[in-house]
């Protein structure tokens, strides 16, 4: 009778439980869904950007939504930011809609919106291109998933960092999330089932890579910058600006800083508005619903 | 009575599991000669000596630099849960990138000592890109966009084991990205891959020039799975007809360090296999 009475309890917490960690998941998704969307109010051949939001040091938390609008800025696209958080058909962000169609995936936007708007094949060998291709590969494909294991699950201190809006207990609750979803997605890519270590040395060397590749060239593929820079620069400002005494930080200061002098010259070159474009600084400003190169 | 029999289910799953986990500890216990690389894999391929890319560049790897070896086909995985991994001696070392990294140090191999830094980290880059974008797409259509799952049931998989793996397939790759994606846009990303490889390799003889080097083994590895072993699928036909390049890149390498290659095939005849 004791053992149906503590399993009938033993099953009530865990009810409980579960729908306090629904409520509060829905409260969180409540008060960062309230921002205003503008997608009403988007003119013919302007690019609406669905992205999450500014980060506190650089214009994006992520280096995807970074490397799609340096994209835009990069060819003088027209377009149009909005902040609401909203997530794409495949679940994801950032993602756009242009004249009506919604496309998802950073690169294959980058791909449509070539298409669409007539944007000259680049003037660089076959060759050279397949080697950006693969230093981009590189970096998104792998890199990236060495740096959100540093964030995200080794030294979970550092969310606070990119998401300092986030305090308390929403904080604690944002942290198990993240987590416990990277750690899942890991998993399935097959990094996550190294170690520690291992992963560093991999996230290592593929720094070590990039920098070695670099050299003192100007941008990746010459003394001119190219679309794959987007993603290059997408992915190591995050290192740069939002990974604070990371391995990746130090190891990019301590012994590759061409790579710090190269995110500078992209950064001066396409965000001379990026101290207005990141909230923590002194002056922030929301630019949701202003429109870029609209002339 | 339902109670019974989720407790007998329950019961042999448990069993079940610490039989494999007893066969896996005899395994790595097992007698192997010294001083030899013991490579434990899957078994043959259809057209290919494996359907798995990474034991193809595992062993042209191990081959290219002469290292004594021996595969056991016991389908057993390693302590991540995948294969190909080694013992060699007393070590055990599961994943191809840190099994080459322990031979290189092991075996003392100096075959991209002539290489510059920029050629290494082209060679990084491109084999990130077959290894962790290319194979995605690969996995993708051979589990999920090949409507007759020709590879898997060539190697004797049934239609029980193709669903479950069917399904465990859709969900690693929609949590790794690239599974979110629609099978036509699957394969335009399969396609952007090979034209990109095949505009970088050109006409040399190998990758990273006229002598071979460890980006090789892994490019192989995974471009040989698409010029024989996605057969009827649009990747092949467009190899065929336009990435032409790609095959005689891996004709050279098949010669060179395959000669033996057409004794390791089934061709889909099951008693062939290992």
């Amino acid at each position: 009778m004791f053992d149906r009475v503590e399993s009938e309890f033993v099953t009530f917490f865990n009810v409980t439980c579960g729908i306090c960690i629904i409520l509060m998941l829905t409260v969180i998704l409540i008060s960062t869904s309230r921002r205003r969307n503008v997608s009403e109010n988007v003119p013919d051949n302007v690019v609406l950007l669905y992205q999450v939001g500014r980060g506190p040091y650089a214009p994006s938390s992520s280096p995807f939504p970074l490397k799609l609008e340096t994209f835009l800025r990069m060819y003088k696209i027209p377009y149009m930011n909005d902040h609401s958080g909203k997530f794409s058909s495949k679940g994801k962000t950032p993602w756009i809609k242009y004249n009506g169609v919604s496309v998802a995936d950073s690169e294959f936007c980058i791909e449509f919106l070539k298409r669409k708007r007539n944007i000259d094949k680049e003037k660089i060998s076959p060759f050279l291109k397949a080697t950006g291709r693969a230093l981009q590969k590189l970096t998104e494909e792998n890199l990236y998933w060495t740096m959100c294991y540093s964030m995200f699950v080794e030294n979970q201190d550092m969310i606070a960092t990119v998401m300092p809006q986030y305090r308390g207990w929403r904080l604690k609750l944002l942290v198990i999330i993240l987590s416990r979803v990277l750690r899942l997605e890991m998993w399935g890519h097959g990094i996550g089932r190294h170690s520690t270590n291992d992963i560093w040395h991999i996230g290592k060397e593929d720094i070590c890579a990039l920098s070695n590749y670099l050299g003192e060239r100007m941008f990746f593929l010459g003394d001119e910058p190219h679309e794959v820079d987007c993603a290059l620069f997408g992915m190591l400002a995050q290192i740069i600006y939002h990974m604070p005494n990371s391995p990746h930080e130090k190891l990019i200061k301590e012994k590759h800083n061409n790579l710090s002098s190269y995110c500078k010259r992209m950064k001066d070159l396409y965000w001379p508005d990026w101290n207005e474009r990141c909230y923590n600084v002194l002056t922030p400003k929301d630019d949701m619903g202003k429109i870029y190169f609209n002339y | 009575m339902d109670l019974c029999l989720l407790l007998g289910i329950g019961v042999l799953a448990v069993v079940g599991f610490l039989i494999k986990k007893y066969l896996n500890k005899s395994v790595i216990k097992a007698d192997y000669p010294k001083d030899t690389v013991i490579v434990h894999q899957l078994g043959s391929g259809p057209y290919c000596p494996s359907i798995s890319p990474f034991v193809i560049k595992l062993e042209t790897y191990l081959r290219m630099n002469k290292i004594p070896y021996k595969n056991v086909y016991d389908r057993v995985m390693s302590s991540k849960g995948k294969t190909p991994w080694i013992q060699y001696n007393d070590d055990v070392i599961p994943d191809s990138h840190f099994i080459i990294g322990y031979l290189k140090n092991k075996f003392n191999i100096k075959i991209n000592d002539k290489l510059t830094p920029e050629q290494k980290a082209v060679g990084a880059s491109f084999t990130h890109l077959v290894e962790d974008h290319l194979y995605w797409g690969l996995l993708l259509w051979r589990a999920v966009y090949d409507k007759n799952k020709t590879i898997f049931r060539m190697v004797g998989l049934n239609s029980i084991i193709l669903w479950i793996f069917e399904r465990k397939a859709r969900s690693v790759c929609h949590a790794q990205g690239q599974g979110r994606h629609t099978r036509t846009e699957t394969i335009q990303l399969i396609e952007d891959d090979l034209r990109f490889i095949s505009d970088f390799i050109g006409n040399k003889k190998y990758f990273l020039g006229d002598n071979p080097t460890e980006t090789d083994c892994a490019i192989f590895g995974q471009l040989c799975q698409f010029v024989w072993q996605t057969p009827d699928s649009p990747m092949e036909t467009s190899i065929r007809e336009k990435y032409t390049n790609l095959i005689d890149y891996c004709e050279r390498i098949k010669s060179r360090y395959w000669p033996d290659w057409d004794e390791l095939i089934t061709r889909g005849n099951n008693n062939n296999k290992k």
